[in-house]
């Protein structure tokens, strides 16, 4: 993405941005709340609308709106802070919906599917539940598997770990760990830096609104680059 | 005043009648107003301008005069237009033009109560705006469109009531027919008002019932 | 559609609009009183009690029955019990039966949507419960009554309209005469329909006025 800026009234969310990810890679993206992380990655699948900057995945530009940005969209998975399961329809109905409404498959091979994926994130047994009978970090995953379902090429993670308790939150950032492995390009904001530090190939740092320092995680958490970036650190990582 | 029992036994025949076309008016002009009430609620929120600002307008019009003058002009406009209904379709013409603008209401703030992120999820799934709407977010909706419509579902039938400026024969215009043939009044009118109550209350409760059952 | 038609329509209908407005602030005046005062004294009975049933069957039968029965009710019934009132007082009477029986309900629902914690607390520090009712439960309850009172004043306003079936000369009656005298019905029902718009708006414009005076002020706790 190419200078990309959004501002809300006065407030510049977004200052200029520029950045880059290559296939596979795995990038975490931290910052003060306000810096605009969120705002980043939801101007890439335009839930944002951004005022100017341009977006390209696999060398295809991102449109303003119509069907390409509905094509594009089906290859971007997105996983929200509040999980947004559907919840009026049962945990495996919520991972087949898209596949079938959307890319026309059969009821069969998109349940078959959808078990697969459950496997995945150790969930099948829960597949008829609806989602309010599951517990945050489970719906969390659902919703993972939801995303992966549409067999995107790039997984934006916003703050997927911030609603829920602690002890849930290794169970979820697990199986992004193991998405990771497998090679999907990833985007994840987040502030569990254990996790930045064990999963990301980069580390971008963000504040007010543009990203101040970038770097592999042993450089970037060792060798702090920018006072911000320091300051920040010791805020979150304590004493 | 006396009420007695064979005054009221001798009304009872044709007031009966009309309760029959006054629960058929009520029950036909509501399922017409939710069969088109969907879209023009979707069209309102998420529809090209033109769409939202002539369906604002209709629903403000409506919703702000009384229901007696969408009646006279439901009842006016469509001789005029060409369209020659008899009483009971004009009046089910009129009925769902009030009904649904209600009903589009009820439709949007139940979508609108559903909150942002559901509409975000179906998006970044890859559905466009319209199909996000009818297939994610209406179905949802639905739930909790069913209790204010079952209170519309009172409103429509009280509201029946007025057809009788336009000489549909439902009760109000059949008792008030008969207040003047027979010099019966109070057992008239009396039986009017336990008619509507038990329609009201009978259908209420069906409505709820069915609720109940969508529910689970 | 004829300009000069709709002008002179929207003179001919200011008195009859004028009648619309006497019978609606009449009643309103009247019923808004007797209904939320019966609401509030409904939400702090017993539902065992005499009163208490009385209160709910009324609000039953004027919430289970159509304006138009009221109105005959009234306009045909009242005469036979040898009360002889005014066609203007009958459409009010038939008005304030309605109106109040919703308000008692609006107040009602007002008074128990305040947790029952309030009524312990207030309890706990030594008042009784009409002090409770006073100090504590009402300037909150009132907060919640009035958006629902608000819409019940244009419910009222645009019920008014059926009182043309008892030949008052109001709004809605002056207009179906014009109408039938030159079937113009496009240009009168529009000049109608913005009567009873503005009348409408104007009166909510000054109620949510009196509203936000409330509201800054603390509500009524604080104002006596």
């Amino acid at each position: 993405m190419r200078g990309i800026t959004k501002s809300y009234g006065a407030f510049k969310a977004l200052d200029a941005v520029d950045l880059d990810l290559r296939r596979g890679e795995k990038l975490v993206v931290c910052g003060p709340s306000g810096s605009g992380k969120s705002t980043l990655i939801r101007c890439i699948n335009r839930l944002e609308e951004p005022e100017s900057g341009l977006v390209t995945i696999e060398g295809q530009k991102v449109g303003a709106g119509g069907a390409e940005l509905i094509a594009l969209r089906r290859r971007v998975g997105m996983v929200f802070q509040q999980f947004n399961l559907f919840p009026h329809l049962p945990v495996i109905d919520n991972i087949t919906i898209g596949p079938r409404r959307l890319k026309g498959m059969g009821r069969a091979e998109a349940a078959d599917r959808a078990i697969a994926l459950l496997e995945r994130v150790k969930l099948a047994d829960q597949a008829h539940k609806l989602p309010s009978q599951l517990s945050g970090g489970q719906q969390q995953r659902v919703a993972i598997a939801r995303a992966l379902a549409m067999e995107p090429v790039l997984m934006l993670f916003d703050e997927p770990t911030s609603a829920l308790d602690p002890e849930m939150i290794k169970e979820v950032l697990d199986v992004m760990l193991e998405l990771g492995q497998q090679g999907m390009s990833m985007i994840v904001v987040t502030h569990e830096m254990g996790f930045a530090r064990r999963a990301a190939d980069r580390i971008v740092f963000m504040d007010k609104g543009r990203i101040v320092a970038g770097a592999p995680p042993r450089e970037f958490f060792d060798n702090p680059s920018h006072p911000r970036l320091r300051q920040f650190l010791d805020n979150i990582l304590g004493h | 005043m006396s009420v007695s029992l064979t005054s009221f036994l001798e009304v009872m025949p044709p007031l009966l009648k009309a309760a029959v076309v006054t629960v058929e008016i009520s029950v036909l002009s509501l399922a017409f107003a939710c069969v088109i009430a969907p879209p023009l609620a979707i069209a309102r929120m998420i529809g090209p301008w033109p769409a939202r600002f002539a369906v604002s307008v209709l629903v403000e019009a409506v919703r702000g005069v009384p229901p007696l003058v969408v009646i006279a002009f439901v009842y006016f406009a469509l001789p005029a237009i060409g369209l020659t209904f008899n009483g009971f379709w004009t009046g089910v013409a009129a009925l769902t033009v009030v009904g649904a603008v209600y009903a589009v209401d009820i439709v949007r703030s139940s979508i609108e109560s559903l909150g942002r992120g559901q509409k975000e999820a179906a998006l970044a799934l890859g559905f466009s705006v319209w199909r996000a709407y009818l297939e994610i977010l209406f179905p949802q909706a639905l739930k909790r469109i069913l209790p204010p419509l079952t209170n519309e579902l009172a409103n429509v039938i009280k509201a029946s009531a007025l057809l009788s400026v336009i000489s549909v024969n439902e009760i109000s215009h059949v008792g008030h027919g008969l207040i003047f043939e027979t010099f019966i009044v109070a057992e008239v009118i009396i039986q009017m008002a336990i008619l509507y109550l038990v329609i009201v209350g009978c259908l209420s409760a069906l409505s709820r019932a069915l609720e109940r059952r969508l529910a689970h | 559609m004829d300009p000069v038609f709709m002008f002179d329509v929207l003179v001919r209908l200011i008195p009859p609009l004028g009648l619309t407005i006497a019978l609606s602030l009449t009643a309103l005046l009247i019923a808004t009183p007797i209904g939320l005062g019966l609401g509030t004294l409904r939400a702090t009975l017993r539902d065992q009690s005499l009163a208490a049933r009385i209160l709910d069957l009324y609000v039953f039968v004027v919430r289970g029955t159509p304006i138009l029965i009221q109105i005959f009710a009234v306009y045909f019934l009242l005469p036979m019990t040898g009360l002889k009132l005014p066609l203007f007082w009958m459409g009010v009477l038939a008005l304030v039966f309605n109106s109040a029986g919703y308000q008692i309900e609006i107040a009602r629902a007002g008074v128990n949507s305040v947790s029952r914690g309030q009524w312990e607390a207030a309890a706990a520090i030594g008042f009784n419960r009409s002090q409770s009712l006073l100090t504590f439960i009402l300037p909150q309850a009132a907060r919640r009554m009035a958006g629902p009172v608000m819409n019940e004043l244009s419910q009222l306003i645009k019920a008014s309209s059926v009182l043309s079936v008892i030949t008052l000369y109001e709004l809605h009656k002056a207009s179906e005469a014009i109408i039938s005298a030159n079937f113009r019905f496009v240009e009168v029902l529009i000049v109608e329909g913005f009567w009873y718009f503005v009348f409408v708006y104007t009166l909510v414009m000054i109620a949510r006025r009196i509203e936000k005076r409330f509201s800054a002020s603390g509500g009524l706790a604080e104002q006596r």
